[in-house]
């Protein structure tokens, strides 16, 4: 009589159970018994039904197939033998298969590394490293990419690789999504096979492509020369990072905190002239110089003045001859890094402005001329030096406008002016 | 108040000399929580009062959030650890239905210092190999290790008059408006018959499938302060000269027409230089056979027409 002849059986994962075939030439099948053991040892692990249970088999037709459910008591790493038998719907059972071997192995795994779901791409491609793991060091034989669209379509899928290399016990894949769209979610992932057959999947990991598309020239210059039949293109890149690494410092609510540090920002960038400058933050309620702009003689800078319950902020430019000051408004006391203010800067020709306001409101405006300022800027609270451009002005109450509260220092030849309106 | 009426020395007085500063080049932050910092030259379009602006203008000089980053250039990318840049190109539309991107610049910045990267990166140029008639994305990407960091693009519609000719080197163009390019398109079939069919069996020659033709124009010097062509005899003759022996300097080219048709292609034996109608009105007129795809990475390269090493190509 006819025995049946399992077919190969994948390694898997213990803790998973998994399905495996067989082939019979003979009456229909109506039950099936098989017993796996330890090949070590050839202690029994496992037997699906007793042998009772199989002789009464029912009339089903049964495929030629089985289950090995999770929780037949085999363990990963080790290697089973099997052997099955049938019994036809003639209650005729075989006789025992040949053994057939299979070895349990933890679940291998496929990790993107560096990335999480929804993670940003900021360029129209992106080179994936994948690590492989598999705990028994079971090998792997081949792998492959896809990328999906957001609706988990198949857009394009890489041809597969066997070129495994191990680097210091750690497998890395590598592969390089191209021709990725501005402004699309895509969804990327890898998926192999050991040598053992068990397959391996990163599972779908979703990126969202984001990169810079410019077209109103800010960073990329692009212009048709119809003369000469070409394009033209320039870069306008901006790269502006401090002295310090970025990892140096804590990041909170979109603050960089700089309670006791700083940041020098020495290239990449050139004030030439006329600016104007936004900072927004918080400082602490005490006396500090929290701005500095300079070039190679001369500064800017924004300092917190406490004085009576009080805080005002002063800005100071200097070109080595005099201080030219303004002061802001005074703010009442307040616990440290409590306030949000927006400190603004703004120079035109010989003229600075100097403004402070919180989050929402704005709390003052100083303006120092020796000219009387355009008209646009004469409002309230607007004050000028009067004069011409001669190198010494005799200043008196009859050139000036302003009214202020007097700071707590005055230093020769500072001119401050500050106020209410 | 602490103005009086004294003169220069007294405590009162005020020197008025310029207190600007110029050039900054150098800023510290410290002691502090900070949200953002923007500068902007634009002190026209923005006064004391305005609100910070939100997107990144060309009259930004610096604007960064300090959400977890310390950048407050466009561009959050190490300049320091920049190696190379591409520059990209693909047409839009119909006719590049993959998008496919053509590189057609690659520089090797490794050796260079920050500033030299920037001025490389920044530095004007011009791509030659464009079609009429066509929009273009053009993207620059900076690789750090040999991976794009980052993709900046920005899309132009190109178009022009006349016809141009142009190798690595070299372009030619004229923009008279007599100029003309005649085409056959050359396949391959042929026909056998049999003894026992009335009719040929024709037999087709796989994937041959190519242009061919000539162009005519009048190549002459073109002013480009007064917009006059030249027929002076010496400045003519001699740059008639020069675009003779760019023809036939037996390196592969691209021609291109203002009518959006364009063409990898080699200058076949010999133009020829006629005179039309009277001495000093030349045409020349040359064959060309098409020898690739201009939008092929691979084609252009064999061509020498860009000289991208084969690593980065897509194709």
């Amino acid at each position: 009589m006819a025995v049946p002849v399992i077919n190969v059986i994948k390694a898997f994962d213990a803790t998973q159970g998994t399905t495996f075939t067989f082939s019979y030439t003979g009456n229909q099948v109506v039950g099936i018994q098989f017993v796996i053991s330890r090949a070590d040892t050839l202690e029994e692990v496992y037997r699906n039904v007793t042998d009772a249970e199989f002789l009464r088999a029912g009339t089903v037709p049964l495929k030629l197939q089985g289950i090995i459910p999770s929780d037949a008591g085999l363990e990963n790493s080790r290697k089973y033998s099997m052997k099955l038998r049938v019994i036809d719907v003639y209650r005729n059972p075989t006789d025992w298969s040949a053994a057939s071997y299979f070895t349990c192995y933890e679940t291998p795994t496929l990790t993107f590394k560096d990335l999480e779901s929804g993670d940003k791409i900021k360029a129209q491609s992106y080179a994936a490293t994948v690590v492989y793991h598999q705990a028994d060091n079971e090998k792997l034989q081949s792998y492959w990419f896809n990328l999906y669209d957001e609706a988990l379509n198949v857009l394009s899928t890489s041809k597969t690789f066997y070129d495994v290399t191990e680097v210091g016990g750690v497998v890395t894949l590598r592969y390089a999504f191209t021709n990725l769209s501005d402004d699309t979610t895509y969804y990327i992932r890898c998926q192999g096979t050991t040598i053992h057959g068990m397959s391996c999947d990163s599972s779908p990991i979703q990126i969202n492509v984001d990169y810079k598309f410019y077209n109103d020239f800010q960073v990329l210059y692009l212009s048709n020369d119809h003369v000469n039949g070409r394009i033209e293109y320039q870069g306008n890149f901006k790269i502006i990072w401090p002295d310090e690494y970025y990892d140096e410092f804590e990041y909170e609510n979109s603050y960089i905190h700089l309670e006791d540090k700083e940041l020098n920002y020495n290239r990449g960038f050139v004030i030439e002239n006329d600016f104007i400058l936004w900072l927004k933050g918080k400082v602490p309620y005490k006396n500090n110089t929290f701005l500095t702009l300079y070039n190679d003689a001369y500064s800017v800078t924004v300092e917190s003045v406490v004085y009576d319950g009080y805080i005002k902020f002063k800005m100071t430019a200097n070109n080595g001859l005099n201080n030219y000051v303004l002061y802001s408004q005074s703010f009442e006391e307040f616990a440290d890094y409590l306030e949000d203010f927006v400190w603004v800067i703004r120079r035109v020709g010989h003229v600075y402005q100097f403004a402070v306001r919180t989050t929402t409101d704005f709390l003052s405006d100083v303006l120092v001329s020796y000219e009387k300022p355009d008209a646009e800027y004469v409002k309230t609270g607007i004050a000028w030096v009067n004069g011409d451009e001669a190198s010494v002005i005799r200043v008196s109450k009859a050139n000036i406008i302003t009214s202020d509260t007097k700071p707590n220092k005055v230093n020769v030849p500072t001119i401050w002016i500050g106020g209410d309106s | 108040m602490f103005l009086g009426t004294s003169l220069v020395g007294d405590s009162s007085s005020y020197t008025i000399t310029p207190s600007y500063v110029d050039n900054i080049r150098h800023l510290n932050l410290a002691r502090g929580f900070f949200d953002s910092l923007t500068v902007n030259e634009d002190v026209n379009k923005y006064n004391i009062n305005s609100p910070i602006p939100k997107e990144w203008e060309v009259t930004t000089i610096m604007m960064g959030d300090f959400d977890e980053t310390t950048s407050l250039g466009v561009l959050d990318i190490d300049l320091d650890l920049v190696d190379s840049i591409l520059v990209k190109r693909r047409e839009l539309g119909e006719n590049n239905p993959d998008h496919d991107w053509v590189i057609i610049e690659y520089q090797d910045l490794s050796d260079l210092s920050y500033e030299e990267k920037l001025e490389a990166i920044n530095s004007f140029k011009y791509d030659t190999t464009n079609r009429s008639l066509a929009t273009y994305e053009y993207a620059i990407i900076p690789l750090v290790n040999g991976e794009e960091a980052i993709t900046v693009s920005g899309t132009v519609k190109s178009s022009f008059d006349g016809i141009f000719i142009l190798d690595k080197d070299e372009i030619w163009g004229t923009i008279v408006t007599d100029a003309f390019i005649n085409t056959t398109r050359n396949v391959e079939k042929s026909y056998q018959t049999t003894l026992n069919y009335r009719y040929p069996v024709s037999t087709t020659a796989a994937v041959i499938n190519y242009d061919s033709g000539s162009a005519t124009g009048e190549f002459v010097p073109f002013d480009t302060e007064t917009c006059e062509l030249i027929y002076e005899d010496k400045i003519r003759t001699d740059y008639q000269k020069r675009f003779m022996d760019f023809l036939t300097n037996y390196k592969p080219k691209i021609l291109k027409s203002l009518d959006g048709r364009i063409w990898l292609c080699d200058v076949s034996p010999s133009p020829s230089d006629n005179a039309n109608s009277i001495y000093n009105r030349r045409q020349v007129t040359f064959n060309w056979v098409e020898i690739g795809d201009y939008e092929s990475q691979r084609d252009t390269y064999f061509s020498k027409i860009y000289d991208i090493p084969t690593q980065y190509w897509e194709d």
